[in-house]
């Protein structure tokens, strides 16, 4: 039996892709530009010149430079805007810490995608939570986004210690 | 390493396409194997294969010898890959309506040349109802023949751990193919 089971995976790997795909494919990768290897500032230099992630960060450091997402939400829903502005501060001190480690450390290559996406999400989450902040929407959700960002921001910065 | 690898890789890491497109030759068979074993689609593990090695072209730059071969470390962007794509998957199908809907037997080629041997076609069933961990190990050591230590690199763990789990997996397959007789 044990000889058998042995014999039978080694038959696995008679499993091939297909030539065509694996034509395609290679030709697909091969036409993306890569990075090279460089100092670390210029290699976030790299992920920063990506669109999306640009696009990303501009919109962080935007809603930074406005002094969070609450500053434009009425008074009268003091509970929320006490609560988001506790948290948007949190989300700024965990930027510059970010922001930081993104200078001063090497980053692992495979975290480097991982980064980038998790930016994104969190600049999506704080430009949704700024829409329903500033309709007045619903200021319930706009927080429950806030947070969702600041997790994505601990994440991240799992990711480059 | 194999031979030649080490000169391959520095060329990928300074760029040159064509020295990852033999790195690409050379690779993306047995990682197309271990994520269509995982994901039992044909077309997924395409799509996935593909993220496979546009990532870690894309990343190459980061890559650090370690002495331990280039596909430990695109087994290892390859789990990452089916992890999120279970991950993805899970929200609207679990796995078993996965292993029963999507199944791709209509695969051409060698899969259902593979198929018509009963006892392989047996162990692939088998391999689906493996948990994640077991199906890695099963993969890596006795399709693929990857030595103990390639296998904990490519895996993250030590040496005992894989043999543990290696235990652990052939005797879970035995069990299932007990079961399912």
């Amino acid at each position: 039996m044990n000889k058998n089971l042995l014999e039978n995976l080694k038959e696995l790997r008679q499993i091939q892709p297909g030539s065509d795909y694996s034509a395609r494919s290679r030709f697909l990768i091969l036409a993306e530009p890569t990075t090279t290897r460089n100092l670390p500032v210029f290699k976030i230099a790299q992920i920063f010149y990506r669109p999306a992630f640009a696009i990303g960060l501009i919109s962080i450091f935007f809603l930074m430079a406005l002094g969070g997402i609450y500053q434009i939400i009425k008074p009268s829903q003091n509970d929320l805007v006490v609560r988001a502005n506790e948290i948007n501060g949190s989300i700024q001190v965990k930027l510059n810490e970010i922001k930081y480690l993104i200078e001063h450390n090497d980053i692992n290559a495979e975290n480097i995608l991982d980064i980038q996406t998790l930016l994104e999400k969190t600049t999506n989450e704080l430009k949704e939570a700024s829409t329903l902040s500033q309709k007045n929407k619903d200021l319930g959700k706009s927080l429950e986004k806030i947070k969702s960002a600041q997790e994505i921001l601990l994440q991240i910065n799992a990711l480059l210690k | 390493m194999l031979d030649g690898e080490k000169q391959l890789i520095e060329q990928a890491i300074r760029g040159e396409a064509s020295a990852f497109g033999l790195l690409y030759d050379r690779y993306q068979p047995q990682i197309y194997r271990f994520i269509y074993l995982k994901v039992s689609h044909r077309e997924e593990a395409e799509d996935l294969t593909h993220q496979v090695f546009l990532k870690s072209w894309q990343t190459i730059s980061g890559y650090e010898f370690q002495g331990f071969p280039f596909s430990s470390w695109l087994y290892r962007i390859a789990r990452n890959q089916v992890i999120d794509y279970y991950r993805v998957k899970k929200n609207n199908l679990n796995l078993e309506e996965i292993s029963e809907s999507k199944i791709d037997d209509s695969s051409i080629g060698i899969i259902a040349i593979l198929d018509d041997n009963s006892d392989v076609k047996k162990i692939k069933e088998a391999i689906k109802q493996l948990s994640p961990g077991h199906q890695d190990v099963i993969i890596l050591r006795f399709i693929e023949e990857l030595s103990l230590k390639e296998t904990a690199s490519a895996l993250k763990k030590t040496e005992i751990a894989v043999k543990l789990l290696q235990h652990r997996a052939i005797k879970n397959i035995k069990k299932i193919l007990n079961d399912n007789e």
